[in-house]
């Protein structure tokens, strides 16, 4: 789409330089009709008369051509537009697709992983189970049976976990967390993934730093690695997870570093230079699938992050996660299971061009206790801000509308409403390749937006506006 | 919001109405607002094929549209613009707002409404409105 009104400009060149052509030829004809003809009376008047008349049946000709040249060019035009935009979809939904079936690739090579591991669970199940039931009156034995079966049922949930992880189609969603409930998330999950002859060690030094990243993901390449680390140490050993806030040059965001540590076996020189590789692995068929890494890679990577690994044959690894750190205020996530944090009677303007949806938003927004105002694109917000005379606390709007996109609307209302906070909705990653950047110090909000997360970030944004008029 | 009196030389309109009278009142306005580029038609087609020539989409920046004419309707008028141009401002002109048209016209984002009969300053602020598009595009392209 972007490159239309290119194509405009050029196929407009083209044009008047085709036009300029045939002008110039409609006139050289009309000079040699009249110079030739009417001035020097060289020929016979029989002659002469029909010469004219041949000259000014081209003429006529030609400017019938240019008529209908200028039609075709048109026309052209216009389809060649709508055919690019076409094509454009196409590719979009071609790249989509294409990530897709390297996904699907993937999981592929997983499954047999996967399918030899369930089998694997489904036998303990079975068999823990039937010894449960032929010894029901034991009641050590039948402990330990059902230990077993609930701890199999554990690793089996881990293992489509990461499945899913691995399948899910929409973008990651990001939010702002701090390091603390990071790593309780990890730990979590790794209270039941290690054996008892691991020792596992957490060293938090600044536990409220924050970053930006999708949890879920985040959770999950911490997790391959530790199991990279377990994997290491066939008899067991120490893993240590450790965070700190590193000085990054000035101007730019301090890094946050997540250290995980093992006293494994080492990586040597040769293999060094391949892990990051997908499907390299030195395991066994069945053991490894060699994703590992590569999953890690990508997220850091999505992340604006970067990795690093120092390791010594026999001593044991290290990996080291960095990602920026984020100033933003943190999404408490436990407040999006508890009760939503409510409004207080602010005024907002809900812009959105799908009816149903700015219908739910609306009533979601109601219930948080908020004054809306809905429009359903930008034409009409805008009559909304000429007609509304109180204030309106927050804009927020979807950013791909027809007509007017909702960057263009709230530079549009800034200007004569410059308190009013700006939140955008999306369900693209990266509008801003589509409508221009983000205006500076706008909330961006990823589609479909939760009840929960809106009221966060509706409140972060509104007391923001507190703090201001309480500093000045 | 300030009420500044803007003026309207940047809007470039085209008025499609099929009724006689209606259409020299709405011109009258509309120069009395300042606006000075105005196309008019009393029928769907013609405006069609002003907006289809050869530089349609430079000579006019609002369409300005009766919803109720013979032969081509306004929500026609609509379609059709919408197949090659989605971002044309289009203001459709309604007698009584019915909700299925309203429905419809939203459908083929249909930019805004005026209601008749409408007064000098209705029609003000929608062009005011129209106008304060075009500027945040520009400043937005730019
Ligand atoms: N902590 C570590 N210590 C020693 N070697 C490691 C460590 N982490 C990774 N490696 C090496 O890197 C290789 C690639 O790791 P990756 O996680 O990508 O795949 P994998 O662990 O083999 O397979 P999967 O993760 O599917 O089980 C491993 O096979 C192993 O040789
Ligand atoms: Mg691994």
């Amino acid at each position: 789409m972007t490159n239309a009104p290119g194509d405009l400009a050029r196929g407009r060149l083209l044009r008047d330089l085709i036009f300029s052509l045939i002008m110039a030829a409609m006139i050289a004809f009309l000079t040699i009709d009249i110079v030739f003809f009417e001035i020097f009376d060289v020929l016979s008047d029989e002659q002469r008369h029909f010469w004219i008349k041949v000259f000014d049946l081209a003429v006529l000709f030609l400017a019938f051509g240019s008529a209908w040249f200028a039609y075709r060019r048109w026309t052209d035009s216009r389809q060649e537009i709508a055919r690019r935009v076409a094509a454009e979809d196409d590719r979009d939904t071609l790249r989509e697709q294409l990530t897709q079936v390297q996904k699907m690739k993937a999981i592929g090579e997983l499954a047999g992983g996967i399918a030899h591991d369930f089998n694997n669970l489904l036998m303990v199940i079975d068999g823990f189970g039937r010894r449960a039931a032929s010894s029901l009156g034991d009641r050590a034995t039948l402990e330990e049976c059902l230990n077993q079966i609930v701890s199999a049922a554990e690793r089996g949930a881990a293992l489509t976990r990461q499945l899913l992880v691995f399948s899910r189609r929409q973008a990651m969603e990001k939010t702002v967390v701090t390091v603390q409930e990071l790593i309780e998330g990890v730990q979590g999950l790794l209270v039941h993934t290690l054996p008892e002859q691991f020792e596992m060690r957490f060293d938090l030094e600044d536990p409220a730093s924050k970053i930006e990243t999708d949890p879920n993901e985040f959770i999950q390449a911490i997790l391959n690695l530790v199991i990279n680390a377990r994997d290491a140490m066939p008899n067991g050993g120490r893993i240590v997870i450790s965070t700190k806030e590193v000085q990054a040059d000035a101007g730019t965001p301090n890094w946050i570093k997540f250290d995980i540590r093992d006293t494994g076996q080492g990586i040597d020189e040769v293999t060094m230079k391949r892990i990051f590789e997908p499907f390299f692995t030195t395991k066994g068929r069945d053991q490894g699938t060699g994703l590992g890494l590569a999953m890690v890679y990508g997220f850091v990577k999505g992340n604006d992050g970067r990795i690093e690994v120092s390791s010594s044959v026999g001593e044991g690894t290290e990996f080291s996660l960095f990602f920026p750190s984020s100033g933003g205020a943190v999404v408490h996530t436990t407040e999006a299971n508890g009760e939503e944090r409510r409004g207080c009677g602010e005024t907002v303007l809900l812009v959105e061009d799908n009816e149903a949806l700015l219908n739910l938003i609306k009533v979601q927004l109601e219930e948080l206790g908020y004054n809306v105002m809905s429009a359903t694109g930008g034409f009409w917000a805008l009559e909304i801000d000429e007609d509304y005379s109180g204030t309106i606390d927050v804009l927020l709007t979807d950013v791909i509308m027809p007509g007017m996109s909702g960057i263009e609307l709230a530079k549009a209302m800034v200007e004569s409403r410059p308190d009013m906070k700006v939140i955008f909705m999306s369900g693209y990653t990266d509008d801003s390749k589509k409508t221009g950047s983000l205006p500076e110090g706008a909330t961006f909000l990823q589609k479909p937006v939760k009840s929960s997360r809106l009221a966060a970030v509706l409140r972060e944004r509104l007391e923001e506006n507190l703090e201001q008029q309480q500093a000045s | 919001m300030s009420a500044s009196q803007k003026s309207f030389d940047r809007i470039k309109v085209l008025v499609v109405e099929d009724d006689q009278n209606t259409m020299l009142l709405i011109k009258r306005m509309l120069l009395d607002l300042g606006v000075v580029n105005i196309f008019t038609s009393d029928n769907g087609a013609d405006a069609l094929h002003l907006l289809g020539s050869f530089d349609g989409q430079d000579l006019v920046n609002v369409v300005l549209c009766d919803w109720k004419m013979p032969h081509m309707t306004g929500l026609d008028v609509l379609k059709q613009i919408r197949t090659c141009d989605p971002d044309m401002p289009f203001l459709m002109i309604t007698g009584n707002a019915d909700v299925d048209s309203v429905i419809e016209a939203k459908a083929y984002s249909v930019t805004g409404y005026i209601k008749k009969p409408f007064s000098m300053e209705v029609l003000r602020k929608k062009l005011r409105i129209v106008q304060r598009m075009l500027d945040a595009k520009e400043s937005n392209a730019a």
